[in-house]
């Protein structure tokens, strides 16, 4: 059996989109047939729960079963709507010292010896120890960052400190743009971020800013899984990609040009085009 | 006949490797060596090391595996080796680690540190021309925000230099890519020491004791600017087309 991915989602910043992109990025490649493990590093501060829809069914979390009070098997949560795809939550009542790294890469050998393709780990913010715990057990690394400076910066120093633990060639996801501020230049450019992160930093998805994100997250559906959402369409193109897919870049700038002024929608009102 | 030594030296650590055992018993007191510090594993990160191998012959794969497995396990930063035997030099060079025949004379060391008591730097004694150290670091990465590189001689990085990172070198600094980071060339006190780079962009420019501030502001965007020298003139940094 070929070995599984272990990638991290990480951004150094908080509020990036980490979760959502962890939990979008599961539920796409489930869609595609991988079988799926998500990790919810971020032990004290969970969320990757919600974003899944799967709260209440939390038994065991990953505390439980680096203690042994449960093992991978049973604390892994088994998604409702997709039976391949999975995950592990983090405890709450905890902190970040419950778990060290080898017991993080122990957790995930024992996740990987199940027969999960795909393991994606939701990194906590920050460079402490719940980056080293998150970053422990992966071979991949997926460094997630909004158009705005010191979210490049944060991004930036990620991608060395992932380079320090051995994770070359990181792949970026630009989260948020916002075709308007980016026309009106008031917002980085996917050009920009690229810029200043260099190009040994592989792009594979551009997620525009999308109200969808919001409510789905609320409702615990990832937007991956609704078909007319922007964002959810880049995830599923992301997951693509990480499959080895060439799948072109979609044109968030010019789409939005063409539906989203007042008058393009009179227009449309009256049968225009 | 050299012992199983990690001390510290002008370029950060310094690790004796012995000639005598086979190279797994080298490979297996090393390990040893390394976990007796107070939590080990993260006590090493980050240090910058330079590896003596002493007269020993080993293959591209064996100094290979070392330099990732002190890299990986213990975050490491493996940048030179003394290597006089020339297979074992050879694969230090295809791993981009800079090597010497002999560890550098203690001398030159205790000479660089007088140079660096001195209180100020512009004291009438300077330290020794840049183009005398003739000991460049050459780097082939990009170096990030947070990290720092230090270097005794000139230092040479291909890559990019990102923003809140830090060079600094007694020498002179040449980065071949975008310099946005903070640089100190002749950091202790050469004030012909020059900052070269094919995209300066650095908000703040040092040599020797002079400190400057970049003149324009930083827009969002900015246009790729051509190749630029900073160097000292009329007591004040200047900087020029290249």
């Amino acid at each position: 059996m070929a070995d599984a991915r272990v990638i991290v989602i990480t951004s150094g910043k908080g509020g990036v989109g980490k979760t959502t992109t962890t939990a979008n990025l599961g539920m796409a490649l489930a869609e595609l047939g991988e079988t799926v493990a998500l990790v919810d590093a971020d032990i004290g501060l969970r969320n990757l729960d919600l974003a899944l829809g799967l709260e209440n069914r939390i038994v065991y979390d990953i505390v439980d079963v680096v203690e042994g009070r449960a093992d991978a098997r049973k604390a892994l949560v088994k998604d409702k709507r997709k039976s391949n795809l999975a995950f592990l939550p983090a405890a709450q009542t905890r902190d970040k010292s419950a778990v060290s790294e080898d017991q993080m890469r122990q957790v995930i050998q024992d996740i990987k010896d199940l027969g999960y393709t795909m393991i994606l780990i939701d990194c906590p913010a920050g460079i402490e120890q719940g980056f080293k715990n998150a970053t422990a057990g992966a071979t991949e690394a997926i460094v997630v960052t909004n158009p705005e400076m010191s979210s490049v910066r944060d991004a930036d120093r990620i991608i060395g400190l992932l380079e320090a633990q051995g994770l070359h060639d990181s792949m970026l996801i630009v989260n948020r743009i916002r075709p308007k501020m980016v026309r009106e230049q008031e917002m980085l450019d996917v050009s920009d971020v690229q810029e200043v992160l260099g190009t040994s930093v592989k792009l594979i998805g551009v997620v525009p800013d999308d109200e969808s994100i919001i409510t789905s997250t609320n409702r615990g559906e990832p937007a991956s899984m609704t078909p007319d959402s922007q964002a959810g369409q880049a995830y599923r193109n992301i997951a693509r990609r990480l499959r080895g897919e060439e799948v072109p870049f979609m044109n968030i700038m010019e789409e939005k040009e063409a539906n989203s002024g007042f008058f393009d929608r009179i227009r449309k009102l009256f049968g225009g085009k | 006949m050299q012992e199983l030594e990690i001390k510290g030296w002008r370029n950060g650590l310094l690790i004796v490797l012995p000639e005598a055992d086979n190279w797994d018993g080298v490979r297996s007191s090393l390990e040893a060596r390394l976990n007796e510090a107070k939590d080990a594993r993260t006590f090493w990160r980050g240090a910058q090391v330079t590896l003596d191998f002493g007269n020993r012959e080993l293959s591209l794969e064996a100094v290979e595996e070392l330099c990732s497995w002190l890299r990986e396990f213990w975050g490491l930063i493996p940048l030179a080796a003394v290597a006089p035997d020339p297979q074992t030099q050879a694969a230090c060079e295809k791993l981009v680690l800079k090597t010497y025949e002999v560890l550098p004379t203690i001398q030159k060391a205790t000479a660089d540190r007088e140079a660096s008591e001195q209180p100020a730097p512009q004291m009438a004694r300077p330290a020794p021309p840049s183009s005398e150290l003739n000991n460049a670091l050459y780097l082939f990465r990009s170096v990030r925000s947070g990290q720092r590189i230090e270097h005794s001689g000139n230092l040479v990085i291909c890559g990019d230099v990102s923003a809140d990172a830090e060079v600094v070198a007694t020498g002179d600094i040449i980065v071949v890519g975008k310099l946005r980071g903070r640089p100190h060339a002749g950091c202790q006190g050469d004030e012909s020491a020059k900052i070269v780079a094919s995209e300066l962009r650095a908000p703040q420019l040092r040599i020797a004791g002079k400190i400057a501030a970049a003149p324009h502001e930083e827009g969002l965007r900015t246009e790729k600017r051509s190749a630029e020298v900073a160097r000292i003139e009329n007591g004040e940094i200047h900087v020029f087309p290249l």
